[in-house]
């Protein structure tokens, strides 16, 4: 019986391990300049876990391996070994502590660095069940916005105040549009529930929380055609809740940020044509 | 001392599952009105009169705007002009206003309530029609036209609301309204830009303009009665008017860009009605 | 039974038990009947469910397809035979909420707890009977409102917001979902009713815990699973009053119109809602919740933990290794399990310095884990394992809880929970260690003392193969969560078809369902084999494991006043196995021979 279990738990192993390294199942491509740290971090501890793992469970089919009962031959008595003991602590406490303090450098850069002045700005508002993006316009300045001028029948998703000359200009789209290699500060918020922006290519997720407005910012690094889910269960159509993100060149995006509202819709829905999703 | 707390605790749980069994099927059961007696059933005297006329819409008419329907590929695709079309003017004339009588015979009778279905579709990622009046108990058949996704929401006041996804070649959804309310806004909230208008009455004195503005509404019983015209947005006009025997009434509104009143429903007091 | 019993000081007390059979078997006081009606309530409970989840696998394997017995279910809420997404969302939430709350709090510890606590403590009974009986009849009702919840809606199932039930989708009523009026009121009025029945629980557990050892039975003498069920008894009593509060104020939010949890400015469905609702904040429920939420983690693992220490010990005949280190161990993954709450919400917009400290705690509870994982192996290494079924599901218990564990490591960090955060990473996680390993708890308990609480033994043949079925099973069920994690697949999707970077998943969806439906055949091969050894079981010895704690010491089934009225006296620690010298490889506690060779305690 011992055998049988010690064979099942190295199978347990091979099989957890080869899922992981098969290749098969992996994170997207990542495409922002934060992605490669939070991949390194991973690593980081996929080493830290997959020691641990591979040696406990391997201990574990050993002992049940080793020392099924023998006759009336009896156990070793001992209540245990308190240098050990201590060691053991010791080194798990040094390493795990020291796996906490590396992975906190990328969110410190993502979330309590103050985004770079000049960043591109594009607001998030979520709703059951689209994704609104809100783009300055041609001024280059976010109009402003309340939930008293939300109109769902009127097109005005984000709340646009009519009587703003800065928000005449604004644009609302449900597709993210996005310069690559420069950087861009979001302000995330919801207009209703939860929900939660999750672009996987850009390693990026943050819930929006209505009557909060989160600020984030990222540089993306490779033009494309991504895809955004929702993260955070918003409904019955929580799954449905998808859109598309558009890294474009630069070039192109400071023509687009030239255009009126019609033009800048049309152009985008040229490159959604155009673009094969990543 | 314990077998009466035990008693207790039966009396508890027997309560628990009384109070629990589902009292919104039991509200949507009963269709009668608060406590209002059974009304008479109509007899017609082939005297009933008509009520007709055109809603015209007064100054330039908003701009209809390019609907974004980028998130969803499926309704990219799908055919129709993809304007906004809240307010939609044809040459001076408003459609989609919902027009209909209260007072007088039509809330003194029953008139029975039709067998067959009103349907509202979903096509092109939009309702059609936008705005639909069916009478209390009668059923609306939604349908889904698409290949993408809907859900419906109607979100009445009166009527217990429901919210329910249809996939696309979903079976048509087959639901009613138990009491009378106007206007019960429709939703879809995958695609926020869809949205639809029921109203839903006691009797069958209900019109919607269309695209040339016209209306009508025939079989009216003589009497008294105020009629309601009631636009989304631009609100609503009454006028009170008698019809005589046999009698063709013709009365025309006109509705301007200001928004003249938003009443939230039928069953306003007579004190809000504008002069 | 006369000759069992040990020489005592202490005075007869024999009590007789109830004749009625209502006051015997219904509303009975005997903390055995009440710790039976919990692991039957608990029964039930994980066979709804398990069918739940099955209806969800069916769906993710298949998204759209029609499922033949779907429509007689459920006429109204699947009349296509298809699982609609709003379907799909109650299903979830209430597989996620009977599971956590009917089955992984109750059965380990208002089962097993109830029925052996008092005994392994010497105690005839818990220290209010009374408390104890109601405890039991609040779950119960608190069980029939959850159960109502799943039929109160036409559309849907019941809410659909998860088992976290997260405001402002759960305080908004029917507007912001189906099912998210009356549905989500029955919900969480069967929560708060849960946390009265847990409180009550609590508080008679730490008490009969503390005052009601018997001669001898010092603190360091206890079983393992005292502790933890002692542990768990203080989590319980200070987490489930802020759930409890948090419930109270959704029931407010959604029936009396209050804004605790609802801000300013909604606007939701095309409706701007601006009746006096002010002000209110999403957070404090998230905060609320887990508050609760994480304690409630350790709440149904802990006693798993404890009982496989026991186990492990007392089937590989040798002393637990590093006793005191165990016990503190507990008490460490207890205090720590009250200052993580934050890893639930590093994605949920709170400051994000918080998630920094949140982290670095989070990964120091990885400490004590590893000390009990260390000490489970330390138990085993040099020992002469009998391979009986409970043994095989202790063992599979370390297993599980390494595996479900381990991956900790990286949902902890902030930096990495970006990615994983509410994909089915988490859900693999959660699944091996808290519902998973806990549920393998369940069973050692359930072939452990099976023959103390039925008189009969198990069929070892059949346990093993359920053992073996489920063991695999599992693994291959949610090893498969974790890569569909980091490929990017959220949670509480009823497909993941529609978007095109997880096609890679769908073949696993599939797989999945084919392990998760052998799994839950297997279950069937455990509860034929519970009916049929109850009534056709091999007759039981008082002590069949030849163990050493206290239950084995009386009759099986045991008397109603546990031991007969006469106070044990208790000699040793819990674990004397393999004492060189003494005449048998284990000593009960009761036995006051001194053995040379035996350390000092």
């Amino acid at each position: 019986m011992g055998k049988i279990l010690a064979l099942l738990i190295v199978l347990i192993v091979v099989g957890s391990v080869w899922s992981f390294v098969s290749g098969h199942w992996w994170f997207p491509v990542g495409i922002s300049e934060h992605a490669g740290a939070i991949d390194a971090q991973f690593k980081r501890t996929a080493v830290v876990v997959a020691v641990a793992f591979i040696a406990s469970q391997l201990a574990l089919a050993y002992a049940v391996f080793k020392y099924g009962s023998k006759g009336s031959e009896r156990a070793i008595y001992s209540h245990g070994n308190n240098k050990l003991e201590a060691i053991w602590t010791g080194i798990t406490a040094v390493i795990f502590i020291i796996l906490a303090f590396l992975g906190q450098v990328v969110w410190y850069n993502l979330h309590i660095r103050d985004a770079a002045p000049g960043a591109v700005q594009v607001d998030v508002v979520g709703q059951q069940f689209q994704w609104n993006f809100h783009y300055p316009g041609k001024d280059g300045i976010m109009g402003s916005t309340d939930a008293k001028y939300i109109n769902d029948a009127a097109l005005n998703y984000v709340g646009l105040n009519p009587d703003d000359e800065t928000s005449k200009d604004d644009i609302q789209m449900s597709i993210l549009v996005i310069p690559e290699k420069r950087p861009v500060a979001i302000k995330i918020r919801s207009k209703d529930v939860i929900h939660d922006l999750f672009i996987p290519a850009l390693r990026i997720k943050q819930d929006a929380v209505p009557g909060m407005n989160v600020a984030m910012h990222f540089t993306a690094t490779k033009t494309g055609k991504y895809e955004i889910a929702c993260a955070e269960l918003c409904g019955s159509l929580h799954y449905n809740m998808k859109t598309f993100m558009l890294v474009v060149s630069q070039d192109e995006y400071d023509q687009l940020s030239a255009m009126s509202e019609d033009k800048f819709k049309e152009r985008i829905n040229q490159l959604m044509a155009a673009e094969p999703l990543q | 001392m314990i077998r009466k707390l035990g008693l207790i605790l039966l009396v508890v749980i027997v309560a628990a599952f009384m109070m629990v069994s589902c009292k919104p099927r039991k509200k949507g059961s009963g269709d009668d009105d608060e406590g209002t007696p059974k009304k008479a059933k109509y007899v017609s005297k082939a005297d009933e009169g008509t009520i007709s006329g055109v809603i015209k819409f007064d100054g330039t008419p908003p701009e209809r705007k390019k609907i974004d329907m980028s998130q969803d590929a499926n309704c990219v695709t799908s055919a129709g002009d993809k304007l906004s079309d809240d307010v939609l003017v044809d040459a001076g004339k408003l459609q989609n206003v919902f027009v209909y009588v209260t007072g007088g015979p039509a809330d003194k009778f029953d008139f029975g309530t039709p067998t067959d279905a009103v349907v509202l579709d979903q096509s092109g990622c939009r309702y059609e029609p936008r705005v639909l009046g069916l009478q209390a108990g009668q059923t609306l058949k939604v349908m889904n036209s698409d290949k993408t996704t809907h859900n419906v929401h109607p979100s009445p006041s009166k009527n217990p609301e429901w919210n329910q996804v249809m996939t696309q070649n979903a079976a048509p959804l087959e639901k009613k309204f138990t009491k009378p309310e106007t206007l019960i806004p429709v939703k879809c909230n995958q695609h926020p830009w869809m949205t639809a208008h029921i109203g839903v009455l006691a009797h069958p004195f209900f019109a919607v303009s269309g695209k040339d503005g016209s209306y009508s509404i025939k079989g009216l019983p003589p009497g008294e009665y105020t009629l309601i015209a009631y636009h989304e947005t631009l609100g609503e006009k009454r006028q009170k008017l008698t019809v005589g025997a046999k009698e063709s009434k013709t009365q025309d509104f006109s509705f301007s860009p200001k928004v003249a009143f938003i009443p939230t429903s039928l069953e306003v007091e007579p004190a809000l009605v504008l002069p | 039974m006369a000759e069992v019993m040990h020489p005592t000081h202490g005075e007869v007390h024999h009590h007789e038990p109830p004749t009625g059979w209502l006051r015997k078997y219904v509303f009975s006081l005997d903390h055995k009947v009440i710790g039976i009606q919990y692991f039957f309530l608990a029964l039930f409970s994980v066979f709804v469910g398990m069918a739940l989840s099955l209806l969800m696998r069916l769906q993710l394997a298949n998204p759209g397809q029609k499922i033949a017995f779907l429509a007689t279910l459920f006429p109204q809420a699947a009349k296509d035979g298809v699982v609609t997404p709003e379907m799909y969302l109650s299903l979830v939430t209430m597989h996620g909420t009977i599971m956590v709350f009917f089955v992984l709090t109750t059965a380990p510890q208002g089962g097993f707890g109830n029925y052996f606590l008092p005994i392994q403590i010497g105690a005839a009974d818990m220290a209010f009977p009374l408390l104890n009986m109601l405890s039991f009849w609040t779950t119960f009702v608190a069980l029939a409102f959850m159960i109502a919840a799943l039929f109160c809606n036409a559309t849907t199932l019941g809410p659909i917001g998860g088992w976290t039930g997260y405001a402002p989708l759960s305080a908004l009523g029917n507007i912001a979902g189906p099912g998210q009026g009356i549905g989500v009121v029955l919900w969480v009025s069967s929560i708060g009713l849960f946390c009265i029945a847990s409180l009550l629980g609590a508080l008679n557990f730490i008490t009969t815990m503390l005052n009601l050892r018997t001669k001898g039975m010092s603190l360091m003498r206890l079983p393992l699973t005292c502790w933890a069920w002692f542990t768990t008894a203080v989590l319980s009593l200070l987490s489930f009053p802020v759930l409890m509060a948090a419930g109270v104020l959704l029931l407010l939010d959604q029936l009396a119109g209050t804004s605790f949890f609802i801000p300013t400015g909604e606007y939701v469905s095309g409706k701007l809602l601006d009746t006096g609702q002010q002000g209110g904040s999403p957070i404090l429920w998230q905060h609320l919740f887990w508050f609760f939420g994480h304690p409630e983690v350790y709440i149904a693992i802990l006693p798993g933990m404890g009982l496989t220490s026991h186990v492990l010990s007392t089937f590989a005949r040798k002393p637990v290794f590093g006793y005191k280190a165990m016990v503190y161990a507990i008490f460490a993954i207890g205090l720590l399990g009250f200052f993580v709450w934050g890893h639930h919400m590093f994605m949920s917009g709170m400051d994000p310095r918080t998630a920094i400290a949140f982290s670095l705690i989070t990964l120091t509870i990885g400490v004590p884990s590893a000390i009990k994982t260390f000490n489970w192996l330390g138990t085993i290494w040099n020992s002469r394992m009998r391979f009986t079924t409970p043994m095989l599901f202790s063992l599979g218990f370390v297993s599980l809880f390494v595996s479900g564990g381990i991956t900790g490591l990286f949902l902890g960090q902030s930096t990495i929970d970006i990615p994983l955060h509410d994909t089915y990473f988490p859900v693999g996680h959660f699944h091996l260690i808290m519902g998973v390993a806990a549920i393998f708890g369940i069973f050692t308990g359930t072939y452990f003392w099976f023959p103390k609480m039925f008189g009969r033994l198990m069929h070892e043949g059949l346990g093993k193969l359920h053992f073996f079925l489920t063991f695999i099973g599992v693994n291959a069920i949610f090893i498969p969560f974790h890569v569909m994690g980091m490929v990017g697949a959220p949670r509480r999707y009823s497909t993941h078809g529609d978007l095109q970077y997880l096609s890679s998943v769908m073949p696993l969806h599939k797989f999945v369902t084919y392990m998760a439906i052998i799994t839950m055949a297997a279950q069937f091969i455990f509860l034929f084999n519970l009916f049929w050894s109850m009534a056709k079981g091999k007759k039981a010895a008082d002590n069949p494991w030849e163990a050493t704690t206290l239950e084995w010491d009386i009759p099986s089934p045991p008397p109603f006043d546990n031991f007969g009225g006469v106070e044990p006296v208790v000699h040793h620690g819990p674990y004397e196995f393999s004492v060189p010298g003494a005449p048998n490889d284990f000593v009960m506690q009761t036995d006051p021979m001194v053995v040379e060779g035996q350390e000092a305690e």
